[in-house]
């Protein structure tokens, strides 16, 4: 066989070298499956064959015929399933499959026994694999020549097969990248529908969610006022109507009642402002964070114009965001350092910004009582604290309203501190989120 | 003829009983012994004002001095009350005071865009509550002059 083949190579005459030239043009001018009927038209002629097929296997491994010759025949030919793609168990033991497994030629000039009933019958024909690195790739089978197919057929025929081998091979990886790219694009087409979709469903969804939170909130600030209203109102009364018959320790008992459902007034408007915080609609503008904190740490020394505090607070520091939000979010830090530093005899409030961590920070540093840093887990949660009522009053919702207000920034916040020598509350703010 | 201070009418639009219990202690704690008129929901405090219902017969002609008024009634709330006090002739220059548990900013602004006079917010210290309630009847009984009443 590979002498043969050696020969054959020897004998190309110009006729051969024409055909692979014609042959090498389609495959390269060609981009579509047409190229397989146009090269079969070719080699067809070359083995002076009536009929013929040229077909590749694909990756599942099925047999698929883009080209066959049809014409009369086809319509003639009474086989049911005129499909172009014969998967690999409907292969039958016809020459063709054959030529396949065995990844070897063949040809008879006897007629064919295999063909199903109804096929035009083949009375001569070679069935040529392709064969690339080993696998089959493709198939060609001519058939039917006026006279007996001779070893100079074969010759040509697996000449022109090495020759197409290549091409082939890079044909079908190209049209199997082409196919692959085709269908993540179609999937990532799909995808994206499918998220819009999505973001559609989840926009409306939330916006039902956020409507009932905020009639859930109005009702909270509403109904579950009420009572305390009661609760310390008629307590009040009792203390009032009622002094000589309650004792002091009854009276003790009663204003502890009232204190308790004043802090429970306090700890609904500060759970209301904590989901207000989270639901509002955010705008989004330039706003001088500079006047902002100078604004309320003047506020808040209007306050408690005794207490003897430096305010520290440089020019320009600017920041994209809702600036409601960033009222609030200075507020509750500057707050925060005017109250926790109450206690020192000189006071230090600085407001600044920085770098940490390569990315721009604002930060409020104090010089009051500080925390320990075992704790500092605790900071953000709503109503924990890390200081008694005694000491400082609050219900802790400032930094869990700060921490919200940053998050839909984008940002981050943390906070840094020791015990009696003072804290910093980092925040960095990215621009806005929904 | 001018009516006289003493005989001027409060009218308490509340439906929560002890809220009612506490303003009156409120008036009475500052000596305001004017006459309140309650009312337990928004559609009966329509029916004093117009004389309809079960106020079927009241000489409308005699309106309350000023009318303190809870949005959250049943019924008919707070603002429609509002509203329909203020598209009548006979009650549109009448003093409204909102007096509520809401801090909802859309209240309030409703609220003062429906006419209200004041919006006071119902502190839950009672104290602040009483001190709100005086300050309240002392202006609205004593101190602001009432618009003349309408003739027939």
């Amino acid at each position: 066989m590979k002498e043969k083949n050696v020969t054959g190579a020897q004998a190309a005459s110009e006729l051969e070298l024409r055909i692979r030239n014609e042959i090498a043009n389609i495959f390269l001018t060609i981009p579509d499956e047409d190229m397989y009927a146009e090269v079969l038209k070719i080699i067809l002629r070359a083995t002076e064959s009536e009929h013929g097929v040229f077909g590749y296997i694909d990756q599942d491994g099925a047999l698929v015929v883009p080209s066959m010759t049809k014409g009369v025949w086809w319509e003639q030919c009474s086989v049911p399933q005129k499909d172009i793609r014969f998967p690999r168990d409907t292969w039958g033991k016809s020459s063709k499959p054959r030529a396949i497994r065995e990844k070897k030629i063949n040809y008879t000039n006897e007629p064919s026994t295999f063909s199903p009933k109804g096929h035009i019958v083949i009375y001569r024909h070679i069935s040529m694999p392709l064969v690339y690195r080993g696998d089959a790739i493709g198939l060609i089978q001519v058939a039917n020549k006026k006279t007996d197919y001779q070893p100079k057929d074969i010759a040509l025929l697996e000449n022109l097969g090495v020759q197409m081998v290549c091409a082939l091979n890079a044909r079908l990886q190209r049209d199997r990248q082409e196919k692959q790219r085709k269908q993540a694009e179609e999937e990532l087409r799909q995808h994206k529908e499918h998220l819009e979709e999505l973001v559609q469903e989840r926009t409306v969804e939330l916006r039902a969610v956020n409507k009932e939170l905020e009639a859930f909130a109005y009702s909270i600030s509403h109904d579950l006022r009420a009572p305390l209203r009661s609760i310390d109102g008629f307590s009040q009364a009792v203390l009032e109507d009622c002094r000589d018959k309650v004792s002091d320790e009854g009276r003790d008992y009663l204003r502890r009642v009232r204190s308790a459902a004043q802090h429970m007034g306090e700890l609904i408007d500060d759970l209301l402002r904590l989901s207000r915080v989270t639901l509002t609609e955010m705008k989004h503008e330039t706003v001088d964070l500079s006047s902002l904190a100078s604004r309320i740490l003047e506020n808040l020394k209007d306050g408690q114009p005794q207490r003897e505090a430096e305010c520290v607070v440089p020019s320009g520091l600017i920041a994209e965001g809702d600036p409601e939000l960033f009222k609030v979010l200075l507020e509750n830090l500057l707050g925060n350092a005017w109250k926790f530093t109450g206690k020192k005899a000189r006071a230090r409030i600085e407001f600044g910004s920085g770098e940490h961590e390569g990315k721009p920070a604002f930060f409020v540093r104090d010089n009051g009582a500080g925390f320990d840093m075992t704790y500092a887990g605790k900071l953000f949660s709503p109503f924990q604290r890390l200081h008694s009522a005694d000491e400082f009053p609050g219900t802790g919702s400032g930094l869990a309203i700060a921490q919200r207000i940053v998050f839909r920034h984008g940002g981050q916040i943390w906070g840094e501190g020791r015990v009696n020598q003072g804290a910093t509350f980092y925040f960095t703010l990215k621009g806005i989120k929904a | 003829m001018e009516q006289k201070k003493e005989d001027r009418v409060i009218m308490l639009v509340e439906d929560n009983p002890d809220d009612v219990v506490l303003t009156l202690r409120a008036l009475k704690k500052y000596n305001i012994s004017n006459e309140v008129v309650i009312a337990r929901d928004g559609a009966k405090a329509l029916d004093y004002l117009f004389g309809t219902g079960s106020y079927a017969g009241r000489d409308t002609s005699a309106m309350p001095a000023v009318i303190l008024l809870d949005l959250k009634l049943p019924k008919i709330d707070g603002l429609e009350v509002l509203r329909r006090i203020r598209a009548d002739e006979r009650t549109k220059l009448l003093p409204v005071v909102i007096i509520t548990s809401s801090k909802e900013e859309q209240d309030m602004i409703r609220g003062y865009s429906l006419g209200a006079n004041s919006y006071v917010r119902k502190p839950v210290d009672f104290i602040q509550f009483s001190e709100a309630v005086k300050q309240l009847g002392l202006y609205w009984l004593l101190i602001n002059e009432p618009p003349p009443p309408k003739r027939r």
